[in-house]
């Protein structure tokens, strides 16, 4: 099931609006879109996994959404209301439109809906559910009719008629904001504006005291059809990013300005010429979307969220919202050929995972769902100028610093370097960043070195190589050809570095680098290790502890296991907590998925956690120990007595070439020590240690690390103090 | 605990919809006790011995609806009583009768089932409860007006009886058989939702992870029982189809069918020349997990294959090698954990454990170990070089599908694109066009890539050697100009040995030779 939500296809069949006025007459169907939802041309996603064979999954092109908020600026003007102020074009095409709308009407004169009965159950029976009474009220409403689910989130009118609280404005507006959580700072910022200044010049005579409307309830229905394994998933997705942001949105728009009961009657009006008029289908939709700014906004969410892309929608002059379901940017698991298969061209890593990376984990700020860590960087989805000039038409109170900040971005520059190098805040980079990454502007990833190993990624959409060859070699005509380079970054791991022909060539490969990322086409190859105790050590250690022992009883009358213990463990916890604790403990660490954290966290006091950790290991799962074959320390940090024994016992015994090597090797295995968890990319080390990497590499090398050969060595012997593995 | 309760109610032409029966009693507020909560959201509940968990007229709408909606399966959510009401879901299929029998001509009545949190459940597989259990009823009344003809007080009768044993045996057994009357028994069970099985394409291997003998009987689909046989870990489809005699997209679907019901998995085909590398779980499951060291070493050791010899898997360059004997092995130990738990009893754990060349057992780390050492770029035939003393007693092709079977490794397909630009006949001029094609290359290559120019130019001056002979280039033309045809770079090797008969060895000869122009390979 993991594997599902990985696949965008928020399986989006209608957006229904429904309201009910005070006059009695019950609630009524105003506007829907599609027009005929159930019509063939839209195939079904349950239909189409079922008879896939030679159907491959269909690509999904990654720069989608890219000109999307171009259009936040697109204002459509509501008949007599509002006029539009600011753009020619559009009235340039509202006449275009009406040229069209009276051919239309005379080319065919029967009118009769072709959508009912609508979605296979008829308007009446359908509002009558659609209605469902106060006790919904700004409640999630799911009502499922066969395969088909409802989902929405009725809005009532208070009991006394009026749709705020008669005085306290204020508190009212500030509620919705706080409630407001598009994260968007267009929606709330024109909020504000609103606040200050109502300058629209709109039919609502604009009173001091809310008016009371004819409207009593209205209901933004969303209508979908998930298969059956994903429902509770795909609903959960639509209610939290669309349906209940949507529903807020035109709560705050009915009590401010009567904006939905206007709407509604417009487009009541809209409807009642037309079936006068016996007018086609077609012709009614072009009217609705051209006058109704709200059938147009649902139709704009219709479409861009059907699409998976971001809705960006406009009510009033004043008020534009965006609104999308965030798609997943990363996943570790990749699936088996018995399971659905990843959305090809996702990348594939374990840099995001919390797993990998909650040993470093700010308690303080894990409130966000999307933490950044100072040691990644972004990486930007499009070209940083079209960025740039997005937002620059977007405007807004983000615009200067974003801009100031894409300016200065590198994929190969992390948070902590960008923010040292452009004088900026760590905290506000970090929020810049991940205002760009919700937006799908870019995704945060390790920062890109030439120290690094990248391979061809297992999930590389390898469907689109021909299309992707020619955008390739369009962006980077000097290179060597995109399968060439695939190729060479597909065989025996090699750093990326010794790709790079000259120093001179170092930005441009950086640059073809940047771009194999973001389409997915290859991934970092990270190393993970464990301490591999053979059975030597063991004995070693053991046969060490008998003599300690032996001379104990003789010199002193003590019980010999339990001070040899603790005797042993202080340097070993001094040790441990050694490194540099403020790195450790301060750097932040970015997780998309929450995942209970399985390593243990250093704490800065090294001395504490071990302690602690004696007693629940020694008591749990002290695992039984073959003293004839070899075992692996699965977590330094939380070492049972004897495995910290063993450890120390090793990295005594390191050599190195020369003394002054050995000694450095001596000094450096305790730091090293707590990476050999095997879920901790030894590519990290040198980051949180402020260490070279190449030292650190190097280090790795003369501790065990053997990435290359065979198991045994020249003399067909198993001595490899470390078990080192690569993945993504 | 699933089903919290189940209710049947009616539309009554005096007082409306209401609830004749439910179980348990008092878990559904009926209008009777709860106007109060009609008001401005859920307000006050009456204690009451079992703790109610819905109010019937905030749904009733949903329940006893209009005639038009009848006869459709409604799901709803409905608001919660209190803020401290668990999550609910209410599954239910109302029906309506018209006869002139009935007061107003029709008949309303709905069977509705109230579930538990719908997040931790499987729904699904309640709707078709709900579905029979609906439809049972209608023929019933349609038979012998079993429901408009219950007058037995609220909570008592037939039908009160009726719901109860349903919901008990539901939530104990997922099965229930009702007896009604002489004629009519309620026979209902819960199949899991399972998803549809993915694509099964003519190159994978399945591999079965039951013992199929047993459950196998004469009267399973005619293809079903040819191809069994030859299912065994090392065919694929395509094989497995030829071997039976079987038509190949009969195959794919019996495959598919096995698929579906868990008792196949897919696995890629084995060779000496296939790349295999660590995945992300690596170290959440061999590593951490000393029985999956052992289960592992069980499967391996070739000491336990009676009779089997190592050379049963035989090098076959591409294809998938496989024999009688390799066959025998393979089945021998499907069941990967079945059979290693049956192992495990009779033997000591340390007599579990492969044997080196020397004579030296390996333990659960070194096996770690070498699964470790597999990577990009390295084929099986080289790991094997690397490791050959502690591989001399273990099952390679079983080795590495293990760690496809758990999902520690993974495949590296290769892949092949035509990198040459120009129309896709270039094998007729296939010499100056392979000149022009060669100072493109250079002129390419000028920007950096030392390496690949040299092995690539090491390459052409081998082919220059063996140019073929023109007599058999007619044959050779005509597979070469089938192999251009997967060169687009989405056509794995494996699919297009499968599909054109021909072994990866020559396959990558082939595409050497200049003849089909400049060719790159991509592993992914």
């Amino acid at each position: 099931m993991a594997t599902a939500a990985t696949s965008l296809n928020p399986s989006l069949v209608a957006i229904l609006l429904v309201t009910q006025a005070r006059t009695g007459s019950g609630a009524q169907l105003v506007f829907h879109y599609p027009p005929d939802p159930l019509s063939p041309d839209r195939d079904s996603p349950a239909l189409r996994s079922i008879d896939d064979d030679e159907e491959e999954s269909s690509s999904s092109d990654s720069e989608e959404s890219s000109s999307e908020e171009e259009f936040n600026l697109f204002t459509r003007r509501v008949q007599n209301g509002v006029e539009s102020n600011s753009d020619n074009r559009s009235q340039r095409s509202d006449d275009e439109d009406d040229d069209q709308l009276v051919k239309k009407t005379q080319d065919d004169g029967s009118w009769k809906p072709q959508w009912e009965p609508l979605l296979g159950l008829g308007e009446d029976g359908l509002v009558s559910l659609l209605a469902p009474g106060r006790a919904w009220h700004k409640r999630k409403f799911e009502l499922g009719i066969n395969n088909l689910t409802f989902l929405g989130r009725p809005v009532y009118a208070r009991e006394d008629g009026l749709w705020r609280k008669p005085r306290s404005k204020k508190s009212r507006s500030a509620d919705e904001e706080g409630a407001q959580q598009s994260s968007d700072a267009l929606a709330s910022d024109s909020e504000k504006d609103q606040e200050v200044e109502p300058n629209t010049k709109s039919k609502t005579k604009r009173q001091p005291e809310p008016s009371k409307s004819q409207l009593t309830m209205f209901h933004a229905v969303f209508v979908m059809d998930p298969s059956p394994l994903e429902q509770t998933m795909r609903v959960k997705d639509m209610y939290d990013n669309v349906a209940k942001k949507f529903s807020k949105v035109l709560k705050w728009e009915q009590s401010h300005h009567d904006y939905v009961w206007e709407q509604s009657e417009l487009l009541h009006s809209i409807k009642t010429t037309h079936s006068h008029q016996q007018s086609p289908t077609k012709a009614m939709y072009t009217e609705m979307l051209r006058r109704s700014s709200l059938a147009s906004a649902i139709a704009k969410v219709f479409d861009n969220i059907s699409a998976s892309k971001i809705a960006a929608i406009t009510l009033s002059s004043k008020l534009s919202v965006s609104f999308q379901i965030p798609p997943i940017t990363s996943t570790s698991y990749l699936p088996s050929l018995n399971e659905p298969p990843l959305e090809p061209g996702l990348w594939l890593t374990t840099a995001t995972d919390a797993v990998s990376t909650a040993s470093d984990l700010d308690a303080t700020s894990m409130g966000g769902a999307l933490q950044l860590s100072k040691n990644f960087t972004l990486l930007f989805k499009s070209s940083p100028q079209k960025i740039l000039k997005d937002i620059q038409t977007a405007g807004g109170p983000l615009a200067l610093p974003l801009a100031n900040f894409i300016a200065k971005a590198n994929p190969t520059k992390s948070f902590y370097k960008i923010s040292v190098a452009a004088q900026m805040s760590l905290g506000d980079i970090q929020h810049l960043a991940r205002h760009l990454v919700y937006w799908r502007r870019a995704v945060a990833i390790p920062p890109l070195h030439q120290r690094n190993t990248y391979m061809v990624s297992p999930n590389a959409n390898i469907n689109k190589l021909v299309s992707a060859c020619k955008s390739y070699e369009a962006t980077f005509p000097m290179m060597p050809s995109l399968p060439k380079m695939l190729n060479s970054l597909c065989g025996t791991p090699v750093p990326y570095g010794t790709l790079i022909p000259s120093s001179d060539h170092k930005e441009e490969y950086y640059r073809v680098l940047a771009w194999l990322m973001r389409d997915g086409w290859v991934t970092q190859l990270r190393t993970f290790a464990y301490v591999r105790v053979s059975p030597e050590v063991k004995k070693a250690v053991r046969e060490r502890e008998k003599e300690e022992a032996n001379s104990n009883r003789t010199n002193r009358n003590k019980p010999p296991a339990d001070p040899n213990g603790s005797d042993r463990d202080v340097p070993v916890s001094q040790s441990f907590g050694s490194g540099t604790p403020t790195t450790v403990a301060s750097s932040l660490v970015s997780s998309f998925k929450q995942r209970p954290s399985l390593v243990s966290r250093p704490s800065s006091d090294g001395r504490q956690s071990i302690s602690t950790d004696h007693t629940s290991t020694h008591g749990m799962q002290q695992p039984k120990h073959n003293p004839k074959a070899a075992s692996l320390v699965l977590s330094p940090q939380r070492a049972s007595p004897e495995e910290s024994r063993w450890l120390d016992y090793i990295g005594s015994t390191l050599v190195g070439a020369t003394e002054i090597e050995t000694a450095e090797l001596r000094q450096y295995w305790p730091m090293f020590v707590k990476y050999f968890t095997g879920s901790e990319a030894l590519e990290r080390i040198a980051v949180r240690e402020g260490l070279k990497r190449k030292f650190v590499w190097d280090t790795l090398v003369k501790m065990g690390l053997n990435l290359d050969g065979g198991v045994e060595d020249d003399k067909g012997e198993n001595k490899g103090i470390l078990v080192a593995f690569r993945h993504w | 605990m699933s089903i919290k309760a189940i209710f049947y109610s009616k539309f009554d032409p005096h007082e409306g919809p209401k609830i004749v029966h439910q179980v348990p009693e008092g878990c559904i507020l009926t209008s009777g006790d709860n106007a109060a909560s009609n008001g401005d959201g859920p307000t006050t509940t009456t204690p009451s011995p079992s703790s109610p968990l819905l109010s019937f007229s905030t749904i009733s709408r949903f329940v006893i609806p209009r005639q038009s909606l009848c006869g459709n399966l409604m799901t709803l959510t409905p608001p919660p009583l209190t803020p401290n009401t668990p999550p609910t879901l209410v599954l239910s299929y109302p029906l309506c009768l018209t006869s002139a029998h009935y007061p107003r001509n029709e008949f309303i009545f709905n069977f509705a089932l109230v579930l538990s949190d719908p997040a931790t459940i499987d729904v699904t597989s309640y709707k078709s409860v709900v579905k029979k259990l609906a439809h049972l009823m209608r023929s019933l009344e349609e038979q012998s007006y079993f429901l408009s003809d219950d007058t037995a007080p609220a909570n008592s009768g037939k039908i009160y009886s009726l719901c109860e044993m349903l919901m008990e045996d539901l939530n104990d057994y997922c099965e229930c058989m009702v007896p009604i009357d002489e004629l009519n028994t309620l026979n209902i069970k819960l199949f899991p939702t399972l998803p549809n099985p993915v694509g099964v394409k003519p190159w994978y291997v399945p591999l079965f992870t039951v013992r199929i003998e047993t459950m196998v009987d004469e009267n399973w689909d005619l293809t079903m029982l040819r191809i069994l046989p030859y299912i065994n870990g090392v065919n694929s489809v395509t094989r497995i189809a030829a071997l039976a005699d079987a038509d190949i997209k009969l195959t794919k679907k019996c495959v598919k069918h096995l698929l579906y019901y868990g008792c196949v998995l897919l696995l890629d085909i084995f060779s000496f020349n296939a790349i295999y590398a660590p995945t992300a779980d690596f170290a959440n499951m061999i590593a951490k997990d000393v029985d999956m060291q052992k289960e592992c070493a069980r499967y391996v050791n070739t000491a336990f294959a009676p009779g089997a010899q190592e050379e049963a898997i035989i090098d076959g360059g591409g294809g998938a090698g496989g024999g009688a004997a390799d066959r025998r092995t393979s089945q021998g130990g499907l069941m990967t954990t079945a059979a290693s738990l049956t192992l495990g009893d009779d033997r000591e754990d340390d007599e579990i454990w492969p044997l080196t060349a020397k004579g030296e057992p390996i333990d659960g780390v070194a096996i770690v170990q070498l699964f470790a050492s597999l990577r990009q770029g390295l084929t099986v035939r080289e790991w094997y070089a690397q490791n050959a003393n502690m591989l001399a007693n273990i099952d390679m092709r079983r080795f590495v599908t293990f760690g496809v079977i758990k999902g520690f490794l993974y495949r590296v397909h290769r892949y092949a694109i035509r990198t040459r630009k120009g129309g896709p006949h270039a094998l007729h001029g296939q010499y100056v066009d392979a000149d022009a094609e060669h100072v493109d290359y250079l002129s390419r290559s000028m920007s950096s890539e030392r390496d690949l120019a040299e092995d690539s130019l090491r390459s052409r001056k081998k082919q220059a050697r063996d140019r073929p002979g023109a007599g058999k280039s007619h044959d050779s033309n005509l597979l070469n100009s089938k192999i251009v045809e997967y060169l687009d770079g989405t056509h794995c090797f494996d699919e297009i040995c499968t599909d054109l008969e021909i072994s990866e060895k020559e396959l990558i000869d082939r595409l050497k030779s200049r003849e089909i122009g400049e060719v790159t390979i991509i592993c992914r």
